[in-house]
């Protein structure tokens, strides 16, 4: 049972963390699908393991969720060890398959009330449960409709609400919005954000960039079975170099308005190329509202702001050779 | 447990919706009970012989043809009526089964026997004469060749010198000879169910190994479709899920195969027995039929195979089981085809149906469950490609 | 015409691509003409005797006999015996006790026992081991008859050998005029259950593959044909056509195979490839109505199944229609079966020719019509409602 007790000697918040991954590593006869994966999510972070299709993603959460066994490493969940014959760790857990792992033949309350009764609740407890998620996930007026009939994106949500039902420390999303259309697909992020804000822990998984960049507090690259790097969108960013740009275009007192933004925390640098001014900034989407109040306040009357990010596409490019869509 | 019943209350729903299992388990089986019955209803054999009619021919003034005809009439324990009528007529009543058979005793029938010329008899039949039509045949010749052996004695007698005066008393002894070889009746016991029967058990036999796939084989399609690895993800052991599957194979097995028997059995008139004993073969074959589910569930890749290799497997085991007729092997290949849990299942039934109780069903039902202990194993050893992740 | 061929091709691909028809197309319907055949044309095993005892003069007489009477005889020991006599497998099991040889080397009076089987074939068995036992005796009586009257028995034998050198016997001819048997006088072995398979399994064929036509149908496949710069009426006789390759395909399979292997004889060759055509166009158009009317998959393979086996158990396709009765098989000549079925019959056993055969072509060719209509009709209607 190595990595049993090795809890002692974590940096970061150990004992509040939700979830613990430590060394995990999976092989398929000779191919490793999983090779020493390690990463922590904190109460209420939504952390978004970003990678191309076959990275390893799907196995890496069967083994979070228990599913399956790992030859080697840990996972905790809410301090406990899981393992597929663990059955109590997996009450901590709500996961939501790739697949749409509910029943056609049923209607949607009876598949709640289904997969409810399986995590343990019943009663008065379970039914006012149901009730809620049929309302969070909009299909309390279908409720006794047969889910075969429902449209795909009903279907989608209605897959996520089961994994909600019990309230979960920690929600796992496999690939929620693959096949799904763009509305869905919006509905599908915005609830996951409005669940991460009431302090929900998120395990994302996507090889989409946008969604990632939009939702996860921190990512974990990953591509053939490892962790290729970890962090914040920035970090990663930082990491190979790259930096958000913002370009100010206008007239008036120039030269002012490029003293006073120098002055800023998050600029790290200002030119002026002729037309435009071209700063250089550490989080661009937060700092931009003050930089243009500055900007304006020096005298400077604007005609354009464009923000220019380098995106996680190019991190993953430098970071594996290839690109994340193929 | 909760949650086992949980997990088998939901499936078992879902079956009874989506009726794929009501048309496989029960309707179709039904339909073809109903189909075969009427088939072999018409072509069915009594339990017992039936009265037997001869529509004779005979020569005016024959002693010969005579005697053959009060022989017949004296038979025991069979009852033979025979109408002397013209040659035509025997025929015409042979052929279309007004008299069991015809029989035709050609002028100079006596003479030829006299002489020892020989004069051959002729029996005609018609339709349906079937099993009576088999005994008259044998009485006949049985009779006839008394008459022949006695030619045969007086003839032996008059070139040994015998006095002429006592050739009529030879022949009267060989024909009347106390027998020197008699037949005692033994007993065997009875374990045949009857045609209606046989069809019924059997059908209920091969169609039960098509009703606890709906069970134990919706494993695979829940894998292809993506709920096993929520229900894996549950907080309960994963040997719930199988057990699940199991009580569902396993329940939905007892229920059809009961209504199967308590439906075929009204509308067939079959009685087969007693209770309890039924009760147990249905028992011991749902338990065989279901683990051998379990051997399928684990090896087909995709529900797709799983259910080609449980049509294949239950066709199989259905016809070499006897479902749609008997199949009469002895020896070796004999007692291999009784290890079939169908085959069992069906003589097991023909065991009660002659009154065997609980005791007597002994065999089939250690058959049954030693095919259900010997699957169950090789199901755990055979490579899992179907139920795991 | 290319369109067409070009769908109908693809049907008849899929449907040989699909590696779980290699055992019910393919192997399956040889097991059960083998199976059938085997019961059908054999000694029927189900009437024989059992002859328990050791060997002697006594037992091969009466083997003789009863053998001499038809019977299927075989030795087993008491309890095979009992076995056999108990589960219907033997009609009577005859034994005969420990030291009976000798009782009946010395003349003396002998018992047998016999233990029949349950039931008519019992009774029946019982009395033809009765008449072989008497029959077995005469020969006794005879010597005995002539000893009485102060022969010396070596004399009585030789005198009595000599008659039976000189006597013709009177013999019992048994004349058959019982139609079934009749019908069947003549016919190979395999030739009834052949024909009842090829007419069983083109129809569950054709009806089992309705599933792949919903299947078409969800995926969309009919209605991109219907967006191809083909008629809507090319894409259907495509479907129809697909199916009719598919009923043509497996009952000339069956037809060569049964020939190959079992040798069975299908009369003139081109009649018998014609009643196939006839009847496989009526299980294709029934697989085209069941294909446009049920919308799910499982439900339509489970009806198709149900269906076949039930319309082909009372058409002929399971057991041979002469032993119907009369009612049963006027009521079985609702199905498409029962018709092919008389047309086979004519050209294998009766010598029919094309003549004899048409009565039923046309029945045959009435019904494929309005199949082909309904299913035709069915699967516009079905498909346009989804477009």
């Amino acid at each position: 049972m190595a990595g049993d007790e090795d809890q002692v000697g974590d940096t970061r918040g150990a004992v509040d963390d939700v979830l613990v991954v430590d060394g995990l590593s999976r092989r398929f006869g000779e191919l490793r699908a999983v090779d020493e994966v390690s990463f922590r999510i904190a109460p209420g972070e939504t952390y978004g393991l970003l990678g191309p299709n076959g990275a390893g993603k799907t196995t890496t959460i069967s083994m979070v969720a228990g599913l399956i066994r790992a030859d080697a490493g840990t996972v905790r969940v809410a301090g406990q060890r899981m393992s597929p014959s663990h059955p109590q760790p997996k009450r901590h857990i709500g996961l939501v398959p790739q697949d749409l792992a509910i029943y056609p033949e049923l209607s949607a309350r009876e598949n709640l009330v289904f997969f409810g009764r399986l995590q343990g609740m019943g009663g008065a407890d379970l039914k006012g449960r149901v009730q809620e998620v049929l309302e969070l996930i909009g299909l309390a007026d279908r409720a006794k409709d047969k889910s075969k009939n429902f449209s795909g994106g009903m279907k989608r949500r209605l897959n996520i609400g089961i994994g909600l039902l019990h309230e979960p420390h920690l929600l796992i999303l496999d690939e929620p919005t693959v096949g799904v259309d763009p509305q869905s697909r919006n509905s599908i992020l915005e609830s996951v954000e409005r669940l991460s804000t009431a302090g929900m822990a998120v395990l994302y998984t996507t090889h989409y960039m946008e969604e990632a960049e939009r939702l996860c507090d921190r990512i974990g690259i990953i591509d053939t079975g490892r962790i290729q790097a970890e962090g914040t969108r920035d970090e990663l960013i930082r990491l190979t170099g790259g930096v958000d740009q913002i370009r100010l275009a206008g007239t008036g007192d120039l030269t002012h308005a490029i003293e006073s933004l120098r002055e800023l925390p998050a600029v790290e640098q200002v030119d002026h190329d002729g037309l435009a001014l071209r700063l250089t900034v550490h989080g661009a989407p937060t700092a931009v509202a003050e930089i243009v109040t500055r900007a304006t306040g020096a005298g400077m009357s604007l005609a354009d702001v464009e923000i220019t990010r380098p995106d996680l596409e190019s991190v993953f490019l430098q970071l594996t050779g290839k690109a994340l869509r193929d | 447990m909760g949650r086992i019943w949980t997990m088998t209350a939901a499936d078992l729903k879902q079956r009874i919706r989506d009726r794929s299992v009501i048309i496989f388990a029960i309707v179709v089986p039904l339909a073809l009970m109903g189909i075969l019955n009427l088939i072999i209803g018409g072509a069915e054999e009594g339990t017992e012989l039936g009265d037997m009619t001869v529509a004779a021919s005979v020569p005016q003034g024959d002693a010969s043809a005579d005697g053959v005809l009060s022989a017949l009439e004296g038979i025991e324990g069979l009852s033979i009526t025979v109408n002397q009528v013209d040659e035509d007529r025997a025929r015409a009543d042979a052929r279309d089964g007004t008299a069991t058979v015809g029989l035709l005793i050609p002028e100079g029938f006596g003479a030829g026997l006299s002489s020892g010329e020989g004069c051959d008899v002729t029996v005609i039949e018609g339709d349906g004469a079937g099993l009576e039509g088999q005994v008259l045949t044998s009485v006949l010749t049985g009779i006839v060749d008394r008459f022949a052996a006695a030619t045969v004695a007086t003839q032996a007698a008059g070139a040994l010198g015998v006095p002429a005066a006592d050739l009529q008393d030879i022949a009267q002894d060989v024909t009347t000879a106390a027998p020197s070889i008699s037949l005692t009746d033994g007993q065997a016991s009875d374990e045949q169910l009857s045609d209606s029967g046989a069809l019924v058990a059997g059908q209920a036999g091969l169609f039960l190994l098509f009703t606890v796939g709906f069970g134990v084989l919706s494993l695979n399609a829940e894998r292809d479709q993506g709920t096993l690895p929520r229900l894996l993800s549950m907080p309960m052991r994963p040997s719930a899920v199988l057990i699940s599957k199991g009580l569902v194979s396993f329940l939905l097995g007892i229920v059809a195969t009961t209504i199967l028997l308590v439906a075929g059995g009204l509308m067939f008139d079959v009685n087969f027995g007693s209770l309890p004993a039924v009760a147990l073969l249905v028992l011991s074959v749902v338990t065989a039929a279901t683990s051998l589910m379990f051997v399928i569930a684990r090896v087909a890749k995709t529900a797709e195979q799983a259910n080609i290799a449980q049509s294949i497997i239950a066709v199989t085991l259905g016809v070499a089981g006897g479902a749609f007729f008997p199949l009469a092997a002895s020896g070796l290949l004999g007692r291999l085809l009784d290890l079939n849990p169908v085959a069992a299942f069906i003589r097991g039934l023909g065991i009660t149906s002659g009154g065997g109780g609980v005791a007597d069903i002994a065999g089939p039902v250690l058959i049954m469950f030693g095919f259900a202990v010997v699957v169950g194993v090789i199901s755990r050893l055979v490579p899992d490609r179907g139920t795991s992740l | 015409m290319r369109p067409v061929a070009a769908v109908a091709w693809a049907e008849l691909l899929r449907f040989l691509r699909d590696r779980s028809n290699i055992f019910f197309v393919f192997v399956f319907p040889m097991l059960l003409v083998f199976v059938l055949g085997s019961t059908f044309g054999g000694a029927g095993t189900q009437g024989g005797v059992r002859v328990v005892g050791e060997s002697g003069a006594l037992r091969d007489a009466l083997v003789a006999q009863l053998e001499s009477q038809d019977l299927s005889v075989r030795m087993a020991d008491e309890d095979e015996a009992l076995e056999q006599v108990s589960r219907g497998r033997a009609a009577a099991g005859l034994i005969l006790p420990d030291g009976v040889e000798e009782a009946y080397a010395r003349g003396d009076r002998i018992e047998l026992e016999i233990v029949p089987t349950s039931g008519a074939a019992g009774l029946a068995m019982r009395q033809q081991v009765a008449t072989a036992v008497e029959t077995l005796q005469l020969d006794r009586a005879a010597l005995g008859a002539l000893t009485q009257r102060g022969i010396e028995a070596p004399a009585a034998e030789a005198a009595l050998d000599a008659a039976r050198g000189r006597v013709t016997p009177s013999r019992v001819t048994v004349r058959d005029v019982d139609d079934v048997a009749q019908a069947f006088s003549g016919v190979g072995q395999f030739e009834v259950g052949a024909t009842s398979q090829l007419l069983l399994f083109v129809f569950l064929t054709s009806l089992a593959g309705s599933s792949t036509l919903i299947q078409a149908r969800r995926e969309g496949v009919i209605a991109r044909s219907f967006s191809a710069p083909v008629r809507s009426g090319q894409v259907l006789l495509g479907q129809t056509t697909g199916r009719f390759a598919i009923a043509m395909f497996q009952g000339l399979y069956i037809m060569i195979a049964t020939t190959l292997i079992f040798d069975v004889d299908w009369g003139d060759p081109l009649l018998a490839v014609l009643i196939l055509a006839c009847f496989g166009a009526v299980a294709a158009g029934a697989a085209m109505l069941l294909g446009s009317l049920v919308d799910n998959e499982a439900a339509a393979s489970g009806i198709g199944v149900g269906l076949g086996l039930v319309l082909a158990g009372l058409g002929g396709g399971m057991a041979p229609l002469e032993i119907f009765s009369d009612t049963l098989r006027t009521v079985a000549h609702i199905t498409p079966h029962a018709w092919a079925y008389d047309a086979f019959a004519d050209i294998q056993r009766r010598g029919g020719g094309m003549i004899d055969i048409l009565p039923q072509l046309g029945v045959l060719l009435a019904m494929a019509a309005v199949v082909l209509a309904a299913g035709t009709w069915s699967l516009r209607r079905s498909v346009e409602r989804s477009l």
